[in-house]
């Protein structure tokens, strides 16, 4: 299942401000004993590499997601169709 | 499901991972002429197989010497299965048209492994055959030593 996230980040290049388009595919279970009560959640941090449209240079971001056993995070990736934020 | 997403840090690139990002570029650009590059130096060496091959024979059986059919067949074995590799790996080198627009990022991606896809396979069927072909250039070799090659009647009668 993938989700397209909105994600606006300061540029540490330029001091603007970017918008990106941030794909999550998630690996969704079901749980099939009901009454059972949910998997705990835990935060995953990852490093994504992005370009800044106004220096056309690279900038990394760190980014934390929350995920549980039921809602792997299977793939994170940045759409680099990037827009202006205003 | 709405994800929650926390920038936990913003920052230049790091020296590590831009130098891992230009490493990916490359191994994405270089995919395309790894398998072309295997495939046109396994013709090569294919090809060049069935001659060492053919000449080593002729060396342990000498030109005197006259195979039965079943015999002939079975020490052509080797040579078809090399010209047989040669070929798959020919197809692999073949170029392919078709069209893409640089436009879309989509299409050049699936252009790329449809191209990188048919050479994977023309290289790994080209490289059975031709690992099929030098075990049976081995065993027809051993062979062709172990036959005791009768000399010519003129030869036997003086």
């Amino acid at each position: 299942m993938a989700e397209a996230v909105e994600l606006k980040l300061p540029c540490p290049l330029c001091g603007k401000e970017h918008s990106y388009s941030l794909v999550v595919q998630r690996s969704v279970t079901m749980g099939l004993v009901p009454g059972r009560k949910p998997p705990p959640e835990v935060q995953r941090q990852f490093v994504r590499s992005v370009m800044c449209p106004t220096t056309a240079a690279r900038f990394q971001a760190t980014l934390r997601l929350s995920e549980t056993a039921a809602t792997r995070i299977t793939r994170l990736t940045v759409d680099e169709s990037v827009e202006e934020a205003t | 499901m709405t994800d929650e997403i926390e920038v936990v840090a913003v920052e230049p690139e790091s020296p590590h991972n831009a130098a891992l990002y230009e490493a990916g570029k490359t191994l994405l650009i270089e995919s395309v002429q790894v398998g072309r590059e295997f495939c046109k130096f396994m013709v090569g060496i294919a090809t060049g197989a069935i001659p060492t091959y053919l000449a080593l024979v002729g060396l342990a059986v000498g030109k005197d010497y006259s195979p039965s059919n079943a015999e002939g067949i079975l020490l052509l074995v080797a040579p078809t299965l090399f010209l047989a590799a040669a070929g798959v790996f020919a197809f692999g080198c073949f170029p392919v048209s078709g069209t893409l627009s640089l436009d879309i990022p989509s299409e050049i991606e699936s252009a790329r492994t449809a191209a990188t896809d048919r050479r994977r396979k023309c290289a790994l069927i080209g490289f059975t055959l031709f690992g099929v072909g030098v075990a049976c250039a081995v065993a027809g070799a051993t062979y062709a030593l172990a036959i005791e090659v009768s000399p010519p009647a003129a030869l036997r009668s003086g």
